[in-house]
């Protein structure tokens, strides 16, 4: 086992320096570089001998490797720059933001498994059946709505027509119904066929059928046995869900004006603030990738019959 | 569906899947208004038999504009998809079968590409070049490869143990001719499966990133961009987020519905473990 996380931190280095070199590439590709930006933002005019002079204090002179080398190792400090709008330190501003995002991530997670794991069950029970047809086509439906459509209707219907939570504002107790519905809703529909063909696959293993000439109840083999690990399976895979949630919050947050880092990532497009682009992709891919490798040990850890691939 | 056959359902959908994709290649002679003139005496009408899908708040007509919508839409999707899948495949069918420091090298860039969330790398690059379909698509297409090329690359090293192959290589054949003639037959059927399956996700985010105005610019008529413009009219006029949001559940809904039946028909062990 210690191997095997050994291993897959080890595998996690080369993919850590190619994120931070690409989005590094990113940026260092933009015609027109810092110091031009730098001026152009603040509305001065001046010349180009006072640029150079900048350029050189900031090392924009050296070898783009040069640069990389000093960006990652700044990076590794948590110093990410300043911003070129609000002059704040981005790292800090993006760190600041980030407890928000979590925050929605994991309730609309916590959303997800209660409704899709009943749901699912259901499904299964009644295999072939009205409410699991019922339930496919419920799937369905979520499957082929955009969130940014899901979000629009529930305002419509929750906001509008019934007047019962506020369309935007994560501020009061409320506020966070909606955005976070509005995420679960696409992964329940995703979740809820998982675990109905996770009991499914279980039920048909031998040792059920063992239990069964045993004439142990179908409750208690289904209780004790099925669930536990197809759910176990299912918590795993939603672990993974985690990072691509955190990624997919942008257009959730913007519509509901919900103060994360996703909404951060937008207006500083907007405003052309490159570094805090910067800070919102690298460290979420980094989150991202840590919470598949951290998922990956879970699983692992969670069932031993996952052979350790060399 | 169960009471229909599979081939008959795959038929059903297919003719679909081709209504749409005909629509978004001749949506300049489908629409009946032209979708950019304004006419403000005509802002904001609901539904009606002269606007069937009624009119956005510079008076243009909502179902000409979704009609034209989907020229972006399903055509830029339709070309991701294709870009993609494609690259992948040559990649994936490299990596497989020759192996070695290339396989292990571009799996390494892969995994990379693979690091990058949802929509965030796509955000980065929107904000880095600036918004724009062709934006919008290569961002998409840099993170999506190498789905493919995973896909591919774990059939063709199943494939390349083949008798057949081996029959093959005593018969002379050349690495080129092995993999395209006798090994890639083999594996398109997965590709596509997994390209038509895709093709709805691929929509929604490139218009996704057009809401949030990343994508497709305006005036030009783009589903996602179209209901970020009515977002503020959701109150009074809602039919100007239901109509191109409609097209896109009904687009999604098609191509999902066609490549679910396609894996039915075409891999009928699949459908035994779903059922």
């Amino acid at each position: 086992m210690l191997r095997y996380i050994r291993n897959r931190l080890l595998l996690l280095i080369p993919v850590l320096l190619g994120i931070t070199f690409i989005s590094f590439a990113l940026m260092h590709s933009v015609a027109g570089d810092a110091v031009d930006m730098l001026y152009d933002n603040a509305g001065v005019v001046v010349a180009e001998t006072v640029k150079a002079e900048l350029r050189a204090k900031l090392g924009l002179n050296q070898p783009f490797i040069v640069q990389y080398t000093t960006w990652l190792v700044n990076l590794l400090r948590g110093d990410m720059g300043v911003s070129y709008i609000s002059h704040q330190r981005v790292f800090e501003a993006f760190i600041s933001k980030l407890p928000q995002t979590l925050y929605l991530a994991v309730a609309s997670l916590l959303l997800t498994l209660a409704v899709s794991v009943p749901l699912g069950i259901v499904a299964a029970l009644h295999k072939n059946k009205f409410w699991d047809y019922f339930l496919r086509v419920l799937s369905f439906i979520g499957n082929s709505l955009p969130n940014f459509f899901v979000a629009l209707l529930l305002v419509l219907i929750f906001s509008v027509k019934l007047g019962l939570f506020a369309a935007t504002g994560g501020s009061g107790p409320g506020g966070i119904v909606l955005p976070a519905l509005t995420l679960a809703i696409a992964m329940s529909a995703k979740y809820m066929r998982q675990v109905r063909n996770a009991v499914l696959d279980e039920m048909h293993k031998d040792y059920v059928l063992a239990a069964r000439a045993r004439g142990e109840r179908e409750r208690v083999i289904f209780y004790k046995s099925v669930l536990k690990v197809a759910l176990l399976n299912i918590v795993t895979l939603m672990a993974l869900s985690l990072g691509s949630l955190l990624g997919g919050t942008a257009i959730v947050e913007t519509i509901f004006m919900w103060d994360g880092v996703g909404q951060l990532a937008i207006r500083a497009i907007t405003m052309r603030d490159y570094p805090m682009i910067q800070a919102y992709v690298v460290w979420m891919a980094i989150i991202y990738v840590c919470m598949n490798m951290a998922a990956d040990i879970l699983y692992k850890a969670v069932d031993p019959r996952i052979k350790e691939v060399q | 569906m169960p009471s229909l056959t599979v081939k008959k359902r795959l038929r059903l959908f297919e003719i679909l899947a081709a209504a749409v994709l005909l629509t978004a290649v001749f949506a300049a002679s489908l629409a009946p208004f032209d979708p950019s003139v304004q006419n403000l005496q005509q802002a904001l009408q609901g539904p009606s038999l002269q606007h069937l899908l009624g009119t956005d708040n510079y008076g243009r007509d909502l179902l000409s504009r979704v009609i034209l919508g989907a020229r972006t839409s399903v055509l830029a999707t339709l070309g991701l998809v294709g870009l993609i899948s494609l690259t992948g495949t040559c990649v994936g069918a490299c990596c497989g079968y020759v192996g070695g420091k290339l396989d292990a090298s571009l799996m390494r860039v892969s995994d990379v590409f693979l690091a990058f969330p949802g929509l965030v790398f796509a955000i980065a690059v929107a904000g880095v070049w600036g918004g724009g379909v062709l934006n919008a698509v290569l961002a998409l297409a840099a993170i999506s490869w190498p789905k493919y090329a995973r896909l591919v690359r774990g059939q063709v090293l199943v494939q390349k143990e083949q008798e057949y192959v081996q029959a093959a290589k005593l018969d002379g054949a050349g690495w080129l001719r092995i993999l395209t003639l006798f090994i890639l037959p083999n594996v398109v059927n997965t590709v596509l499966i997994t390209a038509i399956l895709d093709f709805g996700t691929m929509l929604m985010e490139i218009a996704g990133l057009s809401f949030l105005g990343l994508g497709a610019q305006p005036p030009t008529p783009e589903w996602g961009s179209m209901m970020s413009g009515g977002r503020s009219l959701i109150q009074t006029s809602p039919w100007t987020i239901l109509a191109p949001g409609g097209a896109i559940f009904l687009t999604v809904g098609i191509f999902n519905l066609l490549g679910d039946t396609l894996r039915d028909y075409l891999d009928p062990q699949q459908k035994s473990k779903e059922e």
